[in-house]
């Protein structure tokens, strides 16, 4: 039977003044999803939920086709990487490592395979005798992986796992993680609210806001078809403008940009920067500025009072000419109010 | 900018010389005091007292006492401060003010609420039935314990709310029970702090007088303990005596300080 990975179906709760919408969302076996979202939409009370450190108002939980809902979080088979990773401290890494094998009173050969196995992928070997409090936070965040990764989990829970990290060491440790993973074959629900670590990452992202899930979706879909102003928002999409279809041609302010397969109504319209083209054809526009990031050349362009973003392949002078291509099919349209 | 408003200004040096002499004046006070005891003139000797065996019985009963008052207050303080850091309970603020009288009401108070108690139904009940508190041993633990207790409560619920909350969720998703995760994770990590919360019981009870006299009498070779034996002296006028029992008291309560302390690894200075 093919294991079906984590199921959540309706899962809602209630604290204070912070509601978690019903929550519907299914990660496959051996996936990596990242849940994104900015601070305080819920992303971390959703994972106390799915480990059972807070109790559901409602809805159900399936992990590998067992109803995990009410059992104890001794008993779910799901290891929590929290943020901050909360290692025990006054122990040392092997002490908090072996955490769960001695909790189960669980000795023996396997288990020794299993901590020798994990010690070595994790790079903690020298490590072992040193007391948490010593490790910096690229060990510390090993340790606490290595700690979870003991229990066996079928689903791995990973809270922000770099945030508390330098910059510099985040996009290795975020290959690590992925490497890792794909090793193990381990289902992950990583949370972040950073969009480059979840492209990075993700085979399926899930947005969450102000306790409910927005999208979900492949990374491509969630960049390319946003499914309200929101996440076109978060997900950094410069080219948000107020829309109008009109008789089937698509309006923004008093420009007409073409007609698609669209009802009319009013829009927010959603071009991502690289699907701009900018040639010496297409309609007039004049360069505003241009600017080189780490990933593309922006170049910002006045097109007939539309403000408009395209990647571009070198930087331009401000007044330059350039013809811009908006292609209609990579135009997504939402309706507003969504 | 003025030379006052540089980095090391004297606007700053102002300020760390007002607050450093500020801070000097409660321990300088304290310093003196304890010199003052020292320094008076006396004709007995430190070990003079010693040789009553009136002070021997006391000191010893002050020991025992003050050891068993300062457990039982430990085994109620962990779990009114577990209680008070991670829950609130309907009703917690007053618990909370509940669990803070004995520090602020008179300790003369208890011993007068612990008489009358024990000449209510209840209270009689315990005397013939369970056990003598009145006027005899058990009371003076009874009465230390209610007094050290409030301290101990204070210092287990600060070591507890040093301790994140989340450190026993992550525990239980690693397989632990309620239980394994309160033994291994909570109480471990709180461990120095309710090692303070047990050393300040026990020098409270040691030291306490107000509550036991009032409850328990100060009967020579029954329930004298070493802070009555202090108060009996100095209205004898036995005043050598007095200070000499004082100076030991001092000296017992600090070498306990820093054996505790330096044990647990903070500072002792």
């Amino acid at each position: 039977m093919v294991n079906p990975g984590l199921h959540i179906d309706g899962l809602t709760g209630r604290w204070g003044s912070f509601r978690l919408e019903p929550v519907r969302m299914q990660v496959p076996a051996g996936a990596y999803a990242v849940l994104l979202g900015p601070s305080g939409s819920g992303k971390t009370t959703l994972l106390e939920l799915l480990c059972g450190l807070r109790p559901p108002a409602g809805g159900r939980v399936e992990l590998g086709g067992r109803e995990i809902t009410q059992a104890d979080p001794a008993v779910r088979r799901i290891g929590y990487v929290p943020q901050e990773y909360h290692l025990f401290s006054g122990r040392n890494a092997e002490w908090n490592i072996r955490f769960s094998a001695s909790m189960r009173n669980a000795r023996g050969e396997a288990i020794e395979a299993r901590f020798r196995r994990i010690v070595e992928t994790l790079h903690l070997v020298p490590f072992l005798r040193q007391r948490v409090e010593t490790l910096s936070g690229g060990e510390r965040q090993r340790v606490a992986l290595a700690r979870a990764l003991m229990t066996e989990p079928e689903l791995l829970l990973l809270d922000e796992p770099v945030s508390a990290l330098p910059e510099s060491l985040r996009d290795p440790i975020c290959r690590e993680l992925k490497d890792l993973q794909t090793r193990l074959g381990v289902t992950t629900l990583h949370v972040c609210h950073n969009l480059d670590e979840a492209l990075a990452l993700g085979s399926h992202l899930v947005v969450m806001d102000t306790g409910r899930i927005v999208q979900e979706g492949s990374p491509q879909d969630i960049l390319d078809r946003p499914a309200s102003r929101f996440v076109a928002q978060f997900t950094q999409c410069k080219n948000l403008w107020a829309a109008e279809v009109r008789a089937g041609e698509l309006w923004i302010q008093d420009t007409a940009l073409g007609r698609g397969n669209w009802e009319d109504g009013s829009y927010w319209a959603v071009l991502r920067p690289e699907y701009a083209a900018l040639s010496k054809t297409g309609l007039p526009g004049r360069v505003l500025e241009s600017m080189r990031t780490c990933h593309a050349v922006l170049t910002h362009i006045e097109l007939r009072g539309i403000s408009l973003w395209a990647c571009d392949d070198r930087l331009r002078a401000p007044g330059d000419p350039v013809g811009v291509t908006l292609p209609h099919e990579r135009m997504h349209l939402i309706p507003r109010g969504a | 900018m003025g030379p006052e408003n540089r980095v090391g200004g004297w606007r700053g040096r102002a300020f760390l010389s007002l607050v450093g002499a500020s801070a000097a004046i409660y321990p300088l006070a304290l310093a003196a005091l304890l010199l003052c005891l020292a320094a008076y003139p006396r004709e007995a000797s430190f070990f003079a007292p010693w040789s009553e065996p009136a002070i021997r019985h006391a000191f010893l009963l002050s020991v025992v006492t003050s050891l068993a008052a300062a457990f039982l207050s430990l085994a109620l303080a962990i779990p009114s401060g577990y209680v008070l850091s991670r829950y609130r309970i309907p009703g917690w603020r007053l618990v909370d003010i509940l669990l803070y009288l004995p520090i602020a009401v008179p300790p003369l108070v208890l011993g007068v609420a612990l008489l009358i108690f024990f000449q209510t139904a209840p209270g009689r009940f315990i005397e013939h039935h369970l056990l003598a508190f009145t006027f005899a041993v058990p009371g003076i633990i009874l009465a230390q314990t209610l007094v050290s207790a409030a301290y101990a409560v204070r210092l287990c619920k600060l070591a507890f709310d040093g301790v994140p909350q989340k450190h026993a969720g992550v525990a239980r998703t690693l397989g632990a029970t309620r239980w394994q995760a309160f033994w291994h994770i909570e109480l471990a990590e709180s461990r120095s702090g309710l090692v303070e919360a047990f050393l300040l019981a026990w020098t409270t009870a040691f030291g306490s007088f107000g509550p036991v006299a009032l409850f328990c009498g100060i009967t020579r070779m029954r329930t004298e303990i070493l802070s009555s034996s202090i108060f009996l002296e100095f209205s004898i006028g036995n005043l050598d005596n007095a200070l000499i029992l004082s100076l030991w008291m001092g000296s017992i309560a600090a070498v306990a300080l820093l054996l505790v302390r330096g044990r647990t690894g903070k500072p002792i200075w």
